[in-house]
């Protein structure tokens, strides 16, 4: 598990963290989303032992990761900007990590590297952006630790590697002990991978909740009533979020269970009313307009 | 649980990065040792063994100069590759995200660049070695100063180094932190110089206490310059090495220190430690401030304090800025800091006042008679300030020079207690308080020695007008510790005995010179020392009418056109020692000497 226990951090005048508590559990993919400049990169850098905080600290199962090499050892830290070493290749830098992280498997990365059509041999500096972000996952996925901490990880590459490497991951989580924590300000892109969110607005965590519970918990709901009286009753029965009627169409937010807010619907014998899937966006969206920010303009 | 990294696969991982590095190494020392003995060696084959055999050790012994400039380049070039990620925020994501401890990650960069160094080192030394047995020198006659000298250059390298990965740390910018390293090796230099200047300017009345500390002690540089020198000359060096040895660890605990508290954010940053700019800031731009003032004053011809005070102030202003913008790189934040800029500012104008005004009194200091046991006085253009000495020791084929004196030094080796002449010049000089050359009439540079009777020892110069000064030295002259300090031959100073003379020089600036040896140097000794001491002040200053026009007369040269010289030689079983006197008088009516050196040169025509 990691714990992250009142942290602050400040960058001369600038506040980038400000007072984070989350934990991550294990055995989940965790979801740190956030705009740009909102404090995920930081964050994670923290959690990797690179920046010491002001104040707090961050615990991998129970140790503070600051300076403490058997906290370290549980980690791999994708920064968005992967540094390789000069004229590297893929080989030279996994024989870096070899030494690095004993448990690295060299075999399994050369299958990987060879799956993904990249070459073993072949200088880095050569490779485009998004290659160079597969073998940097890759390098980070045998290493064989416990955390794979990617910041922005999945930006440059193409839909079919996002899935190639989701599918990885999944096969990971399933083999052994595993937790990926991803960053991204891109919604759409950690909606089918993550099973945990977080979502982190200048500086403080806003929300941090598993997306399935977030899932069964709200609901939208298109419906046509006849009367208009009816629609101002299940307005006031139900707990909802957001609502918007466009002609005789209403559609609402609400919480609740699917069949709670259905049975609510159906006593008011509507002429139409089903269940339509929610975005993570929408959710999002829903939950901090509750919470009183308004930030629908800023998540892409 | 992962099992700890060993630290020598840390160190093979790093060394595999580091290739350009072997190949720059290995040029650099195979240039300096195989083949600059070879060329060395290849040039004297045509002299003798002992020749080569000097060439073969000024390459491998202490001593070479060239080498500890060598050291000092190699290391600052490694400390900046070892130590460049410290620089960069996508090299410390993955350094400092490694489960590796900092000072773990530091120490197996910094051992690293130096096994790196000494293998290739040694390698070229040990090449040179035999480069020089191929040429015919005896490797059994090398192999002590080859070890002195790998185990010297070591000690230099890690001084160096540790300094300069001390600049790395301290600084979040490589190209800052060779202007830093510049800083660490410029510094103290840089400060003497301009405090000199300014108690120059000041304490008119300043000798020798106030030159602070020779400049070679105040940078690393210098340090091992001195201790390079003294280890091959045998002139002191122990406190040289001490203070290597010290700075070395001393740059060592801070950089242990520094890699544990450096703040991966600060990469690409100007400082490290942000909190250190301001004073960083008055430490820089405050000498530099002082430097300005003093060039503005200095280039005014009519040398008007104001100038001074303009000078410092702009300095501080410019400099300031200056520093900012390498700081922040942003002009709009040129006047940031305000608080040091006051400081600086404040801190140089009360330091010139205190020198300009002489508010500590410096310059009219002046002890009670009673408080003074012994003076010494000479003067920059009184008797014997032409004659000047020196000593050379040779010592493993290997020459040094040991000691050098001029009138200045002379101070320290004649003093009286009988001193009421001296202190009735000084209270003269203070009524006058005339500053230098440039005052009204004609005055004279007298320098002053006071031994205090708590032991103390201080040291002053004054100008004095000449006619005071002469009527004085006239005085002065009729005393032997007074003549003993203008020509120290007069000496009872064993080095000077006449047993230990080997030549009588007689030195005409147009003409051949007349060596004399043996027993008619010996002889031309005893009766030039006699005659000198014969001879009234006025006598040997007075330079006779027809012997000023050395030009006209060049048939006969002697007198005024001559000057002696006096060399003396002692040997013993490991050194030879020749100690030289220069610049004695010989004017034409020093008579008897005359007559003797023109006895030995007719003898031997």
């Amino acid at each position: 598990m990691i714990e992250v226990t009142g942290v602050n951090k400040m960058f001369g005048e600038i506040k980038a963290l400000d007072n984070i508590v989350a934990t991550i559990q294990e055995g989940s993919i965790f979801g740190l989303i956030g705009t740009n400049g909102a404090g995920k990169s930081t964050l994670l850098r923290v959690i990797s032992g690179v920046l010491k905080p002001d104040t707090g600290m961050a615990l991998i199962d129970g140790e503070n990761v600051y300076e403490n090499p058997q906290a370290k050892a549980k980690i791999f830290f994708l920064p968005d900007n992967a540094y390789f070493f000069q004229n590297a290749t893929a080989k030279t830098m996994a024989e870096y990590y070899q030494v690095i992280y004993p448990q690295f498997d060299m075999e399994r990365f050369r299958e990987m590297v060879s799956g993904f059509g990249l070459e073993f041999t072949r200088k880095l500096s050569t490779f485009s952006k998004g290659m160079k972000r597969q073998v940097a996952l890759l390098l980070g996925v045998c290493a064989g630790t416990k955390y794979l901490i990617c910041d922005e990880s999945f930006d440059g590459l193409d839909p079919v590697v996002r899935q190639a490497v989701k599918s990885i991951f999944a096969s990971e989580i399933m083999k052994r002990d595993f937790t990926p924590i991803i960053a991204s300000h891109n919604l759409r892109e950690l909606e089918d991978i993550c099973d945990h969110v977080g979502l982190l607005y200048k500086g403080g965590i806003l929300l941090s909740k598993e997306l399935e519970e977030m899932k069964y918990h709200i609901h939208k709901v298109q419906c046509v009533f006849q009367n208009a009286g009816d629609e101002e009753e299940i307005l006031a029965k139900l707990e909802v979020l957001q609502h918007e009627k466009r002609g005789s169409v209403m559609s609402i937010v609400a919480r609740g269970t699917k069949q709670d807010i259905l049975m609510a619907i159906q006593e008011k014998s509507p002429i139409l009313a089903e269940i339509l899937p929610l975005t993570l966006e929408e959710i999002f969206i829903s939950e901090t307009e509750v919470a009183g920010y308004d930030i629908k303009n800023f998540i892409s | 649980m992962t099992s700890k990294i060993s630290f020598l696969k840390l160190m093979q991982e790093d060394a595999k990065r580091r290739n350009w590095m072997l190949v720059f190494l290995t040029v650099l020392f195979f240039v300096c040792y195989p083949v600059l003995m070879m060329i060395g060696l290849d040039n004297m084959m045509t002299v003798n063994d002992a020749w080569r055999e000097r060439v073969a050790l000024e390459v491998l012994a202490p001593g070479n100069i060239g080498m500890a400039l060598v050291m000092t380049v190699a290391a600052a070039m490694i400390a900046a590759s070892e130590f460049a990620y410290l620089h960069s925020k996508e090299k410390m994501d993955l350094y400092y995200s490694i489960p590796v401890r900092r000072k773990k990650l530091f120490m197996s960069g910094y051992m690293t660049g130096f096994l790196m160094f000494v293998g290739i080192f040694v390698a070229s030394e040990i090449l040179a070695v035999l480069v020089a047995a191929a040429k015919g020198v005896s490797p059994s006659l090398l192999w002590l100063p080859f070890l002195k000298g790998s185990v010297l250059h070591i000690i230099e390298f890690l001084f160096i180094y540790s300094a300069a990965a001390f600049a790395m740390l301290f600084t979040g910018n490589t190209v800052i932190a060779v202007f830093g390293m510049m800083v660490i090796a410029g510094y103290g230099p840089a400060v003497t110089v301009i405090t000199e200047a300014y108690i120059d300017l000041g304490f008119y009345t300043a000798l020798k206490t106030l030159r602070i500390w020779e400049i070679s002690y105040t940078t690393p540089v210098g340090i091992l310059l001195y201790m390079e020198r003294g280890i091959s000359q045998g002139t002191p060096w122990f406190g040289a090495a001490c203070m290597t040895l010290a700075g070395t660890l001393a740059f060592l605990v801070a950089d242990f220190w520094m890699c544990t508290h450096h703040k991966a954010e600060c990469g690409g940053m100007a400082l490290t430690f942000p909190k250190t700019e301001q004073i960083l800031k008055i430490l820089m731009v405050l000498p530099g401030a002082l430097a300005v003032g003093i060039a503005a004053y200095s280039m005014n011809g009519a040398n008007q304090y104001y100038w001074l005070f303009a000078g410092f102030i702009f300095g501080v202003l410019v400099l300031g800025m200056l520093m900012e913008f390498i700081y922040h790189r942003d002009v709009k934040l040129a006047f940031a800091h305000k608080t040091g800029t006051a400081v600086t500012l404040v801190a140089g104008i009360f330091m010139i006042c205190a020198l300009v005004f002489d508010w500590p009194g410096y310059n009219h200091w002046m002890p009670e008679k009673e408080k003074i046991k012994a003076m010494s006085v000479c003067s920059r253009s009184g008797l014997g300030s032409a004659v000047y000495g020196n000593c050379y020791i040779t010592e493993n084929q290997m020459q040094s020079l040991e000691t050098l004196h001029d009138i200045e030094n002379r101070l320290d080796m004649e003093q009286t207690e009988q001193f009421d002449e001296i202190y009735d010049l000084v209270e003269k000089a203070h009524a006058e308080k005339k500053r230098g050359y440039s005052e009204d009439g004609n005055v004279n540079e007298m320098l002053v020695k006071f031994i205090l009777q708590n032991g103390k020892t201080e040291y002053r110069r004054y100008f004095i007008l000449d006619d005071v000064w002469n009527a004085a030295e006239e005085k002065l002259w009729q005393q032997s510790w007074y003549q003993k300090l203008c020509y120290p031959i007069l000496s009872d100073d064993p080095q000077y005995a006449e047993k230990k003379l080997t030549e009588v020089n007689l030195s005409y600036f147009y003409g051949d010179d007349c060596v004399m040896d043996g027993e008619d140097a010996k002889e031309v000794y005893r009766i030039y020392r006699k005659e000198l001491t014969e001879k009234t002040m006025q006598e040997i200053k007075t330079i006779p009418s027809e012997e000023k026009n050395f030009a006209a007369d060049t048939e006969n040269m002697d007198g005024y056109n001559c000057e002696l010289y006096f060399s003396f030689e002692e040997k013993t079983k490991d050194k030879r020692i020749i100690c030289q006197e220069y610049g004695y008088p010989i004017q034409k009516d020093f008579t008897e000497t005359w007559k003797k050196i023109k006895e030995i040169q007719k003898k031997s025509r």
